[in-house]
């Protein structure tokens, strides 16, 4: 009798474990989001960080980037000399962006960018634009995003 | 119970009874209910989100998809859906294309901030630098309905724009 007592391997007493799993459920439960939100970072209408004098010292390129409804133009400088355009499609919006990287290549202090979309752009067609402006790469030479900040300014 | 139950039991009981009474209690099999616990806890950590921003979306809104992975901060939320119904922290308070929307919403900004500095004290409430506010924008409307909403916010200091967009991973 004593015997098959002791061969009796000892049970494991869950219960504590089982408590604590589910105080943790109804946590996750609670804080638990189901649609995916982040944000994107704009700042207010008129950019802070490169200045007016900066851009006409030739100091800053002050990349802008007009948005209308059939097309994206990129431009530099006061005088928004055209550097590229670019329509809608997935294979033009690449091209954009490869843009965008050789130009921050070349300009590593330039941190901002401007969009200046029409009125009638759809707020998606805006968000895509931003999305190319603040892509994050984790190599070098670019660590983080390439623009960091990205300003509006109303084209009409 | 066992023990007492073996002193108050004749020798006849002790022998043919007592083991049957002191049978222990069968126990149930929770193993399932594990299974189905791990599974639901791996489930709620993937979607486990450390934003501070809680959003309740309206109805009539379909946000714009985006790359973005920063997360969401908490600050007053501003939500206008399809037919431009314009919500603050999920209260409809107009429509953009209402003649006095401006008006309705920069006094609701400013009784905004005037809660703030209530909470926070006008020394702190300088020092927090409260000047983030949330976007929600229905994905189809067009930039000068945006346009609008941050000229009213800027003026009330309002000058960090957070668009909240929705995750892809394509």
């Amino acid at each position: 009798m004593r015997k098959t007592k002791l061969n009796k391997p000892p049970k494991l007493n869950v219960i504590p474990v089982l408590d604590a799993v589910f105080i943790f459920v109804f946590f996750l439960l609670m804080s638990a989001q189901f649609v995916d939100l982040f944000e994107l970072h704009v700042k207010k209408p008129l950019i802070e960080e490169t200045s007016s004098a900066e851009a006409a010292d030739g100091k800053s390129k002050s990349f802008k980037v007009q948005v209308t409804d059939d097309k994206i133009v990129l431009t530099e400088g006061m005088n928004e000399r055209t550097i590229a355009t670019y329509d809608w499609s997935d294979g033009a919006l690449k091209k954009l962006g490869e843009r965008l990287l050789a130009l921050k290549i070349q300009n590593p202090k330039e941190n901002s960018i401007v969009i200046r979309p029409k009125s009638d752009v759809k707020y998606k067609k805006i968000v895509q634009v931003i999305d190319i402006a603040q892509k994050h790469y984790k190599a070098k030479p670019i660590n983080g995003k390439l623009f960091t900040a990205v300003a509006f300014e109303p084209m009409d | 119970m066992r023990k007492k139950a073996k002193y108050n039991m004749s020798f006849y009981q002790k022998k043919y009874k007592c083991d049957a009474m002191i049978k222990e209690v069968e126990e149930v099999d929770i193993t399932s209910l594990l299974d189905i616990l791990v599974i639901l806890l791996v489930f709620l950590l993937k979607s486990y989100n450390a934003s501070s921003l809680r959003v309740d979306l309206v109805n009539d809104l379909s946000l714009a998809n985006s790359e973005a992975r920063d997360l969401g901060q908490f600050a007053p939320v501003v939500q206008v859906t399809g037919n431009y119904d314009f919500y603050v922290d999920n209260k409809m308070i107009s429509n953009v294309n209402n003649g006095n929307f401006q008006t309705i919403f920069s006094n609701k900004l400013a009784e905004i901030r005037k809660k703030e500095i209530e909470k926070f004290g006008e020394k702190k409430h300088k020092e927090l630098k409260f000047n983030n506010i949330n976007i929600v924008l229905d994905q189809d409307l067009p930039y000068s309905t945006l346009d609008r909403i941050m000229n009213v916010a800027s003026t009330h200091e309002y000058e960090n724009f957070k668009f909240i967009v929705k995750g892809n991973y394509n």
